[in-house]
């Protein structure tokens, strides 16, 4: 019955009702674009960077972290390994040996990370055969892959020699000249920038050891909440050893996202507040257009509390009605821009693309599919419809039959 | 009146010494710098908290200007050779068959991973004319009557020291430890000469240990096993052109 009168009242006054499912809609509507764009291009960046080489989680020698150096390395055995597969959360563990060194060709001179990497392993994480450039990723003994951002600065094709230089471990020199065999594109501008790859067995062979890595990196199940992996893997390893989420080891990624996230935010409160003043404006002109109508009611016997009803049931509707509305055409846009990423630097015109390569990001953005930003954005919503209705609900309980009648 | 004697004598005698301290010094530099030409066979050891290293190396010298070296031992380092011409340091890397001119930003770096820098092998600082000298005391070091002698560096001097402090001994000029502290008077470094040998007939330090004290268990020796002075010496030895040839 309390329905009926609702749905009614709605019907009856269209104009209204349309105004107001409208602001609610297009408010919605920008505010989950938006953080899908958001959330999709965060997404991305994390797949970028943390899952196709950093790692979500990774472990070192005790120390190693803040001081990089060959001396803080570890030995890595098969039982340390088995040992780290077994722990919950943990798909895929690879081992590596990384260190800083110079790299030159003819008189050009750069500096760079070189990374002993285990291919087979390495390629259960991500598939490194797609991402390559040029030449092949089977190398060989004393082969090296580069980076495509060193390949450019040396303007380097296969099969040239680059010289390696640096730090070996324990004051041993390390130095040798390496023939590039492929080049790569990680999709991420450091790693582009600075990275050249060899094989474990050739690396350890340059820093002149026979058995040490720096880094175990560690890939998680999906779902898996890298924090619990890190619980986990303390309580199974020694003191020797520290454990690390990529929100530590790439604090400037997590950082990013907070930043921007937060901007993303006021954004949207903006545009909530704008929302919630129209609902209230729609609201505060229908209470006093319909004083006389309530005054009716409650003189020939209506209840306060029915007649409030009424009104509430009025304002869910019709912010549900927005509310679905906005979700209804968004996902299939957000589902769209998912399969067919927009790509930000065309969207921001020329040498943006290079500007965002040079920060560090992607300039793919593919939009988040992910239910939890309408939903949460949805539920905001319904939660301000409610606190809007206190005002009708105040003045009903305040109001005077007669003097409203009084025209 | 013996007293008064006495007095005087203990007052003179610390004159003398005073008056004498750059000529300790000058003797002292003689010992070592005065040499013509010299070719050395030396061990280096690098000792760390959790390890040692050890490398064989020959080397020779014209003067304090020139100054080259070869690793014999380890063998993934042997041919490696490290020349200093003047304040220019060269380093050839046989692996890569590479002759490096060290530019100023390698300078600081570690010297072949030990505790002394690139630029230790090229301070052109001289005791004699840059340092301010006193005789602050006396003492015995490994059985060698020493004299102590602080050196403040002069306000012009290119020096990084605020403070050296040398025991010298009184017979054979041998510098038989340094202290080394920075500008606010903190002790850094400290060098001992820990055996005395004869080369040639002249007593010198054989072996040295150089401590830096900010790290602790660090320490580089170097032992010196062979050592002969004023001999004829090839100048081209000392030419970048000619360090991959060096063995």
């Amino acid at each position: 019955m309390i329905f009926k009168i609702a749905w009614r009242n709605i019907y009856r006054n269209k104009k209204r009702s349309l105004i107001t499912i409208t602001s609610i809609f297009a408010a919605l509507f920008l505010i989950i674009l938006m953080r899908a764009l958001q959330f999709g291009f965060y997404d991305k960046l994390i797949e970028t960077v943390v899952e196709s080489y950093a790692g979500y989680v990774e472990i070192h020698a005790d120390g190693f972290w803040d001081n990089q150096n060959l001396d803080n390395s570890m030995q890595v055995d098969q039982e340390l390994l088995d040992k780290i597969k077994s722990v919950e959360g943990v798909e895929n563990v690879v081992q590596r040996l990384q260190t800083f060194s110079l790299i030159s060709m003819g008189d050009k001179t750069k500096g760079a990370v070189i990374n002993g990497i285990n291919l087979s392993e390495e390629q259960k994480i991500t598939d490194w055969n797609k991402k390559m450039l040029s030449g092949s990723f089977d190398i060989k003994k004393n082969e090296i892959i580069i980076g495509k951002g060193i390949a450019e600065f040396f303007n380097i094709s296969e099969n040239d020699t680059l010289i390696l230089y640096g730090q070996g471990y324990r004051g041993m020199m390390a130095a040798g000249k390496y023939p590039v065999k492929g080049i790569i594109d990680l999709k991420n501008p450091d790693l582009n920038k600075l990275g050249v790859f060899m094989t474990m067995e050739s690396a350890r062979n340059y820093v002149s050891s026979d058995d040490i890595s720096t880094h175990i990196i560690i890939d998680k199940e999906k779902y898996y909440e890298e924090k619990k992996i890190v619980e986990n893997l303390d309580n199974v390893l020694s003191d020797n050893y520290e454990v690390m989420t990529w929100k530590e080891t790439l604090p400037e990624i997590e950082q990013t996202i907070t930043a921007d996230s937060a901007g993303g935010l006021i954004m949207a409160f903006i545009l909530y507040v704008i929302v919630v003043f129209g609902m209230f404006g729609t609201v505060l002109m229908m209470t006093e257009e319909r004083k006389y109508e309530f005054g009716v009611l409650i003189s020939i016997g209506m209840s306060r509390a029915r007649l409030f009803g009424i009104i509430l049931i009025e304002t869910v509707i019709l912010s549900m009605v927005g509310v679905f509305l906005a979700i209804a055409v968004t996902f299939p846009i957000c589902y769209y821009y998912n399969i067919n990423p927009i790509n930000m630097a065309t969207l921001m015109g020329e040498g943006a693309d290079q500007m965002m390569q040079e920060m560090g990001f992607s300039p793919i953005a593919p939009m988040s599919t992910s239910l939890d930003i309408p939903l949460s954005h949805a539920l905001v919503i319904f939660l301000f419809s409610l606190l809007i209705s206190i005002y009708p609900a105040i003045k009903i309980a305040k109001l005077n039959p007669v003097k409203s009648m009084k025209v | 009146m013996y007293l008064l004697i006495l007095l005087h004598i203990t007052f003179f005698n610390i004159n003398i010494q005073e008056i004498d301290a750059t000529r300790i010094l000058e003797k002292s530099e003689e010992q070592v710098q005065g040499i013509k030409s010299s070719y050395t066979e030396m061990v280096i050891s690098i000792v760390r908290p959790k390890w040692t290293k050890e490398m064989t190396m020959k080397g020779w010298s014209i003067g304090d200007e020139y100054f080259s070296s070869v690793v014999l031992t380890p063998i993934k380092e042997k041919g490696t050779v490290f020349l200093k011409r003047e304040n220019e340091v060269w380093n050839y890397v046989p692996s890569i068959e590479r002759t490096i001119k060290l530019p100023p930003s390698m300078m600081m770096q570690n010297w072949m991973g030990t505790d002394f820098t690139n630029d230790d092998l090229v301070q052109r600082s001289s005791i004699a004319d840059d340092y301010s000298n006193s005789v602050i005391g006396e003492e015995e070091i490994g059985g060698y009557d020493c004299w102590i002698i602080e050196l403040i560096p002069n306000d012009d001097a290119p020096v990084v020291w605020g403070k050296l402090v040398m025991w010298i001994d009184k017979k054979n000029y041998m510098q038989m430890k340094t202290q080394f502290f920075d500008e606010y008077g903190d002790l850094i470094n400290v060098m001992n000469s820990v055996e005395i040998s004869d080369f040639g007939g002249k007593k010198l330090p054989s072996k040295i240990e150089f401590i830096p004290l900010e790290k602790e268990g660090n320490k580089t020796v170097i032992e010196r096993l062979v050592w002969e002075f004023d001999i004829d010496i090839n100048p081209r030895l000392f030419t970048p052109g000619y360090m991959k040839n060096l063995r």
